[in-house]
């Protein structure tokens, strides 16, 4: 098991931070969706999270750790519900913006590059820990396949939407 | 009948691949008594649970391990993200049923199946019961389904209040 940090400090503050940040934009931004919609759009961002956090730690080839220990921690579990909010923004904007289906890739690649910045910072404040080699320019290529995968299904949400309406 | 060196890790994957195939087919082919975004949401929440807890099950508490195979992981990985959360969406359109017949004899198939297939892994090697055995593999599905029924109740509540309000 690595160790690396006992305290609460520089990477809790960080996850909590921007987790309460998050939630902020979240609750006060304008209206644009419906509740069921808006819980969908933020537990996308933490579902995506948890799945792809466990799917880069198949062992024996466990490519990073989270947080203090290698275990699974409290704070582990909330370090992933700051997706939510990321992912929530991700879609208003989206929606806010009208991105025309032409400017979808450039908006995705936007997008991916902001998150590689965030991880950037969180690999900074020791949020992530790399093993194995592992380097931030390989979770830009992930990034570009969840938030591909994150618009198509906004256009589901949106069509499901629609025809209910 | 442990399973051992690389041959019985690709059983293992084939096992947990058909598995996860057969469920994805069961979900395409049950009708379906959620509305699809309730679906969506079910399935994120429910995986986000099963992955909690069984990182918490192995990493912290150790009630069983999985072998280090880059094979098994990834079968197991397939069993914690797809098959478990959608078996599990599968059991709330089969509860939402009107038939009391239908409806018991859905959770048992669902009940008895996820805990086979539990030692089922365990016979092949892929995961090693420490402090666990098959009656509490038995628990841990019945908990899911519980957790399940309690995240649809409340989904569909929330969609009753939408609607009147």
């Amino acid at each position: 098991m690595n160790i690396y940090g006992s305290h609460f400090n520089a990477n809790e503050y960080l996850v909590l931070l921007g987790l309460l940040v998050g939630l902020l934009f979240v609750v006060f931004l304008p209206k644009r969706f419906s509740s069921k919609d808006v819980v969908i759009y933020f537990m996308t961002g933490v579902f995506s999270g948890f799945f792809f956090d466990h799917m880069l730690s198949i062992q024996p080839i466990k490519f990073y750790d989270v947080n203090d220990t290698s275990m699974f921690q409290l704070m582990d579990f909330v370090t992933y519900w700051i997706y939510g909010p990321f992912s929530y923004i991700y879609f208003y904007v989206l929606d806010y913006l009208h991105v025309k289906k032409s400017f979808i890739p450039s908006y995705i690649l936007a997008c991916s590059l902001i998150a590689v910045l965030f991880e950037g910072i969180g690999v900074h404040e020791g949020v992530y820990h790399y093993t194995h080699g592992y380097k931030i320019y390989y979770s830009f290529g992930i990034y570009l396949l969840v938030l591909s995968a994150w618009t198509w299904l906004f256009y589901q949400v949106q069509s499901t939407s629609a025809n209910s309406d | 009948l442990s399973w051992a060196g690389s041959e019985g890790f690709i059983v293992v994957l084939g096992v947990c691949t058909l598995a996860t195939w057969v469920m994805v087919c069961v979900a395409w082919i049950v009708p379906k008594r959620l509305i699809k975004k309730d679906a969506i949401l079910l399935y994120f929440i429910n995986t986000i649970f099963v992955v909690t807890t069984f990182a918490i099950l192995t990493l912290n508490l150790k009630f069983f391990t999985i072998a280090h195979s880059a094979e098994i992981q990834i079968g197991i990985l397939m069993c914690h993200n797809v098959l478990m959360p959608l078996s599990l969406v599968v059991f709330e359109n089969i509860s939402l049923n009107q038939s009391r017949r239908i409806r018991a004899l859905g959770t048992v198939v669902i009940l008895v199946s996820l805990t086979l297939f539990h030692k089922l892994l365990e016979l092949l090697g892929a995961i090693d019961y420490v402090n666990w055995s098959m009656f509490h593999a038995l628990l841990l599905t019945a908990a899911l389904l519980i957790f399940s029924r309690l995240v649809t109740y409340v989904l569909m509540t929330f969609s009753k209040d939408a609607l009147e309000t």
